[in-house]
């Protein structure tokens, strides 16, 4: 199984890495990590098949999380999109809803959820 | 003296009558009468030498013949009129014939003949004149005649004194003149010229004023003193209430000096309500100002507690997932328990388990302060309730119960009492639940921490009470939330509303709690909340609601 998270904050990276450490070390999970969303559509675009999931923080430089999920929406309309906020409030949300988001996920993340979620997908 | 003459209407008035009057004197007394005289002379002259003439006519035959009786009755004839003093008949050769000379004049006469010239004699005021005698184409002699002029000049005396008597009634008439033209003249302008004097000093003064004024004012903080500014202290009015052109000019004037008073102390009205929109508006300047340094500062915190999420996240996670790596560490020393020497396995288990008690110590600290910032974060944030119709009394009820039921979760130790008195007329109300039940939290909250501060102060035997009240009127819903804590000193009362502002200490709270509550009620319900305290006794807070809000309405 394999993930994908977006977000600019670097040690995101680390903090899933040692959240999913057990899964990792036994095989059970790969992660992918790109730090802004152009990246990610570059990476996506080499590997798009095996990736189950694109988690993906809404506020970052340059091409933010909800124009990101609008293209991947439309390139790739399988692929499922989770988007996390920081902020409660509805403007975001209901664009993401609009955007075709598949959750949206409120910061600070639920890694036990996040970890449901993705073992049932 | 000229000075007088010159600034004085009545002066120069006065000088020229006066000059007339001297004039007219002048004339009076020596022209006319020395005209008269001259013409009287004149009358005189020509009189006595007709005489002269008639008498020379009458005796040429009597002194040719050498009648002594007819010229005897021709002297008589001429002694008539009483002021003919010399008569002489005086013969060629130059012997006096026949003389009359009643005065016993000495003089010689002879040498006046002169023909039908008037000689005066100015000693014995006589008028001499001399004619010749003719008879028959021959001349015989002389005769001589002295006129006294005393009569004359008695005349001329007398014409004189009666002259004098005139100037009396003209020196009368030139004062009543006077008086008159200064009455209606020079009085009213003195009057006029007074009002205006009074006015123009006055104005003076005031535009001294309006000068230093203006040299204060042009910043906003300078300090307007116009209410000080003397208007006109009365209405100069002039007294004149003729109908001429000084009667118009007086009641002209008199509009002019009304208008300028009436101005004038509309001005100063003016002036003054200027003074006072000016300190309000300074007032209302100070208040924005701080309004928005308050604002951006709540700004700015409500932006710092949200950038500080993110860290703080890290914090808690990181520090959980250590928690759960010291627990995996643990297990795998146990596995190696046997290889290790037991003094070394002893020093890695102590380590291992004080790494567990900072990482718990860590994400402990970490989620107070999210805590924290979550509580502050939703005081700032938008409010988008519904008005809805609320049962009052019961939701009041409730929330009191919650409140207090959270502070002991908190601290056992707190104990109150409530004592509690809700209006039954109070059915359904207007308001929007979610805001309001905060204001009654934080009140009951606020209640709960100062009673219990004064307990710890005075001992247990001190009673913590707090009293709610409510009260239906006409128009609004009065509610009270009474304590007998600490009390609020009269210099912090008027800060209790002002974000941030608390008297706990620090970490205790975030003195969003009034201030919220504050918009809420004031903002929101379109109600007032304010409060009453006596330190040491008690503190209360008293909110009114209108009853008109409108239901259904995001707010």
């Amino acid at each position: 199984m394999k993930i994908m998270v977006v977000d600019d904050e670097r040690d995101i990276e680390s903090l899933f890495i040692q959240k999913f450490r057990k899964e990792i070390r036994k095989g059970e999970l790969e992660i992918e990590f790109a730090f802004s969303g152009e990246e990610a559509l570059k990476k996506i675009k080499n590997d798009s098949s095996s990736i189950v999931l694109i988690l993906s923080d809404i506020n970052m430089p340059g091409m933010n999380g909800l124009e990101l999920l609008k293209i991947l929406k439309k390139e790739l309309p399988e692929q499922k999109v989770y988007i996390v906020s920081a902020y409660e409030d509805h403007g975001n949300y209901e664009k993401a809803l609009e955007y075709g988001a598949d959750e949206f996920i409120n910061k600070p993340v639920d890694f036990e959820y996040l970890r449901k979620r993705i073992f049932t997908e | 003296m000229l000075n007088y003459f010159r600034k004085s209407i009545s002066s120069k008035i006065i000088g020229i009558f006066s000059i007339f009057i001297l004039l007219l004197t002048t004339v009076i007394m020596f022209y006319l009468p020395s005209a008269q005289e001259k013409q009287i002379r004149k009358s005189l002259d020509r009189y006595i030498v007709a005489v002269a003439e008639i008498l020379s006519f009458t005796s040429g035959s009597a002194m040719e013949e050498l009648n002594m009786k007819a010229l005897d009755e021709i002297f008589n004839w001429a002694k008539q009129d009483k002021s003919i003093r010399y008569l002489a008949i005086i013969e060629k050769e130059g012997n006096i014939l026949a003389s009359y000379n009643p005065d016993k004049l000495e003089k010689d006469y002879k040498s006046l003949l002169r023909n039908r010239e008037i000689f005066e004699d100015r000693e014995n005021t006589l008028l001499f004149t001399s004619t010749e005698i003719k008879y028959q184409e021959e001349i015989l002699g002389n005769i001589l005649l002295g006129y006294s002029l005393d009569e004359t000049k008695g005349e001329i005396s007398h014409i004189r004194g009666v002259s004098l008597l005139f100037i009396i009634p003209l020196g009368l008439i030139a004062l009543a003149l006077i008086f008159i033209i200064i009455t209606t003249v020079t009085k009213p302008l003195k009057e006029l010229n007074r009002a205006a004097n009074l006015i123009a000093g006055e104005m003076a003064e005031i535009s001294i004023k309006v000068k230093t004024e203006q040299l204060e004012t042009g910043i906003v903080t300078s300090n307007l003193n116009s209410h000080k500014t003397s208007f006109l202290k009365r209405d100069s009015q002039v007294n004149v209430n003729t109908d001429d052109e000084v009667g118009n000019l007086a009641k002209t004037f008199n509009t002019m000096a009304h208008n300028i008073f009436k101005t004038t102390k509309e001005l100063n009205k003016k002036n003054e309500e200027l003074a006072n929109a000016f300190k309000q508006l300074k007032d209302i300047q100070q208040q924005l100002i701080e309004k928005e340094k308050l604002a951006s500062l709540a700004g700015l915190t409500a932006g710092i507690a949200h950038e500080l999420r993110n860290p703080l996240n890290f914090v808690n996670n990181f520090s959980e997932v250590n928690v759960e790596l010291t627990e995996e560490l643990r297990e795998e020393a146990e596995n190696l328990k046997d290889k290790i020497e037991e003094d070394n396995y002893g020093d890695i288990e102590d380590i291992i388990n004080t790494l567990e008690k900072n990482s718990r110590k860590i994400n402990e600290h970490g989620k107070r302060a999210e805590s924290i910032i979550k509580t502050m974060l939703q005081h700032s944030r938008g409010k988008t309730g519904e008005v809805q119709p609320t049962k009052l009394n019961d939701f009041i009820k409730e929330y009191v119960s919650l409140a207090y039921h959270g502070v002991r979760a908190k601290d056992t130790s707190i104990i109150v009492n409530f004592d509690t008195d809700y209006d039954d007329m109070i059915g359904e109300i207007n308001i929007i639940p979610q805001d309001f039940s905060r204001v009654i939290l934080n009140l009951v909250n606020n209640a709960c921490y100062a009673t219990n501060q004064r307990r710890k102060e005075l001992g247990e035997g001190f009673i913590p009470f707090i009293y709610i009240k409510t009260q239906n009127f006409s128009d609004i819903v009065e509610i009270r939330v009474k304590d007998n804590g600490k009390g609020i000193s009269e210099e912090i009362i008027g800060k209790i509303f002002n974000p941030f502002f608390t008297t706990k200490p620090t970490g205790e709270g975030t003195g969003l709690g009034l201030s919220m509550s504050y918009d809420i009620i004031v903002q929101q319900h379109r109600g007032k909340i304010r409060v009453e305290s006596k330190p040491d006794q008690y503190t209360e807070f008293i909110i009114t609601i209108p009853k008109d809000l409108k239901a259904g309405v995001i707010v």
